[in-house]
């Protein structure tokens, strides 16, 4: 298997296949395919009527994006992370964490495992992976009671579809005068 | 840093037990959704979805707990789980494993495998239109592989598989040999894999590429004309040397630079390569050179799976 970064997997058969009305059937895949790597469509809702704990959500999501700046790790592994955490939420499992601020920290140290073993080229190893300040560390066999837990409520799904998929078939689609600026966009 | 088991926190490790005994409870069991039929092989069972009635092949996948789920067999499950393709066994659906860290991929099941199909119908096998047809399956499925940069490594007769009633043909990877957590999986009464080895990775050449499945595809091509392996040798050490003995020792012309991949290639007798037409009788000329360049020993100059679909062979 390559071992490139999971999230090229749609724009590496893009790239492959040269002609344009197979970019076009990627583009309307790509579409088709975002509902499943969705949240719920009643989650916003949801939220809003505060069903969802949103101060803990608030939290794990500041913890996710602080240990992903800490770690340098890239932005498709934030997006991916905070992904995954949503549709988890947003699906009847969410349940099981209760109130527990803990349990969503755990949460969040799955879904930012997940998202670095999907994305990142050097996964830290899971005790350093939780270094950043949190009032709990999870043992590795609990983190991965909840990765498989997880990856289950998610169909095993983690190749979401992401804003990144859809920028690159629009760089794609540029005419080739503007698409010098490719490599700069990408070295962002 | 002070860590102790479960969560670090005074009495913390309560709450801990019971998200693991709730965790536990929302996970829907494997005896639930499936009852096991037989035993394939080791880690390889034979089920039934208690949903849909359809019959599944259940593969058991072990790892160790102390680093959480090993990311290779996320990415390769997730991947494997994106792809569709008609020529492709789908993986339904994967199941955890409870108590233990490990998972069950459920597959669709399919009976009969090329080797079985070739025994079972050798009349409908020498059909040159049956070939044709199949071998045109097994590139569409090969080039979707690759169109997604992925090898599959293990391509032969057992894990190609052919609906008798449609004559469709899929292939599978739940026997997949790279796959790192099941190796212990393999069955030494298995079909000779290696019969189907690029040499390339005989020699174990590190920068192997998708070209190994292509020249798997071009040993199955001429086991459906001839209804036997082309390349059949008693041992995985002597699959070189018979590769060789068919196709010709690789040259400097033939192959530039593969004297420096493998110092041991003087140890082999040269050989002049053979006529195909002869070994794989009853061929159509625009077969002959379509195996030809399936089996074209320089990996680098070896057809794709794409190209060859374009091939005149498959033109009328």
């Amino acid at each position: 298997m390559s071992d490139n970064s999971a999230s090229s997997l749609f724009f590496s058969a893009a790239v492959n296949h040269q002609s344009p009305s197979i970019q076009d059937s990627i583009i309307d895949s790509l579409i088709a395919a975002e509902p499943h790597h969705s949240p719920h469509p009643d989650y916003l809702l949801r939220c809003q009527r505060r069903s969802v704990n949103l101060t803990h959500r608030q939290d794990s999501i500041n913890w996710i994006l602080n240990a992903h700046s800490h770690h340098r790790f890239q932005p498709i592994t934030a997006i991916l992370s905070v992904n995954y955490f949503d549709r988890f939420l947003s699906s009847s499992s969410a349940s099981v964490l209760g109130n527990n601020g803990w349990a969503f920290q755990l949460l969040s140290v799955a879904c930012l495992s997940l998202a670095a073993k999907m994305e990142e080229p050097d996964v830290p190893l899971l005790l350093d992976l939780q270094v950043l300040e949190s009032p709990f560390i999870f043992e590795p066999k609990s983190v991965q009671r909840m990765e498989l837990l997880v990856m289950a409520k998610l169909n095993w799904r983690l190749r979401s579809v992401t804003p990144f998929d859809f920028i690159y078939y629009f760089i794609f689609k540029l005419p080739p005068s503007s698409r010098t600026n490719e490599l700069h966009f990408h070295s962002k | 840093m002070n860590i102790k088991v479960g969560v670090y926190s005074s009495g913390r490790s309560i709450s801990d037990l019971r998200l693991r005994v709730s965790i536990h409870s929302s996970e829907s069991s494997l005896m639930e959704k499936y009852k096991l039929i037989a035993k394939i092989k080791k880690g390889v069972f034979q089920g039934l979805c208690l949903l849909s009635s359809q019959t599944v092949t259940l593969k058991q996948l072990g790892f160790p707990d102390n680093e959480g789920v090993p990311g290779s067999l996320i990415k390769e499950i997730t991947l494997l789980q994106a792809m569709r393709h008609a020529n492709i066994i789908k993986l339904i659906d994967v199941v955890n494993h409870q108590e233990q860290s490990s998972i069950v991929l459920v597959y669709e099941s399919m009976e009969t495998n090329l080797t079985s199909f070739i025994r079972i119908y050798p009349k409908v096998m020498k059909i040159p239109r049956t070939i044709k047809e199949l071998l045109r399956q097994i590139l569409l499925a090969v080039s979707y592989y690759h169109s997604f940069d992925i090898v599959h490594g293990g391509i032969k007769p057992a894990n190609t598989f052919i609906d008798p009633a449609t004559n469709t043909l899929k292939i599978t990877d739940f026997v997949w040999p790279r796959t790192l957590f099941n190796s212990n999986t393999e069955d030494p009464n298995e079909e000779l894999g290696f019969c189907y080895k690029a040499p390339e990775i005989l020699v174990e050449h590190k920068q192997f590429s998708t070209a190994i499945d292509v020249w798997s595809v071009g040993c199955i091509f001429a086991e459906m004309v001839t209804q036997k392996p082309l390349f059949s040798a008693t041992s995985e050490f002597h699959q070189l040397a018979k590769i060789f003995s068919i196709v010709g020792t690789p040259s400097e012309e033939t192959w530039p630079g593969f004297s420096r991949i493998y110092r041991y290639l003087h140890i082999y007798s040269h050989c002049k390569p053979k006529d195909l037409r002869k070994l794989v009788p009853g061929l159509e000329p625009a077969g002959i050179d379509l195996l030809h360049k399936l089996l074209y020993m320089d990996p680098k100059g070896r057809i794709t799976a794409r190209q060859a679909l374009e091939h005149v062979y498959f033109q009328n």
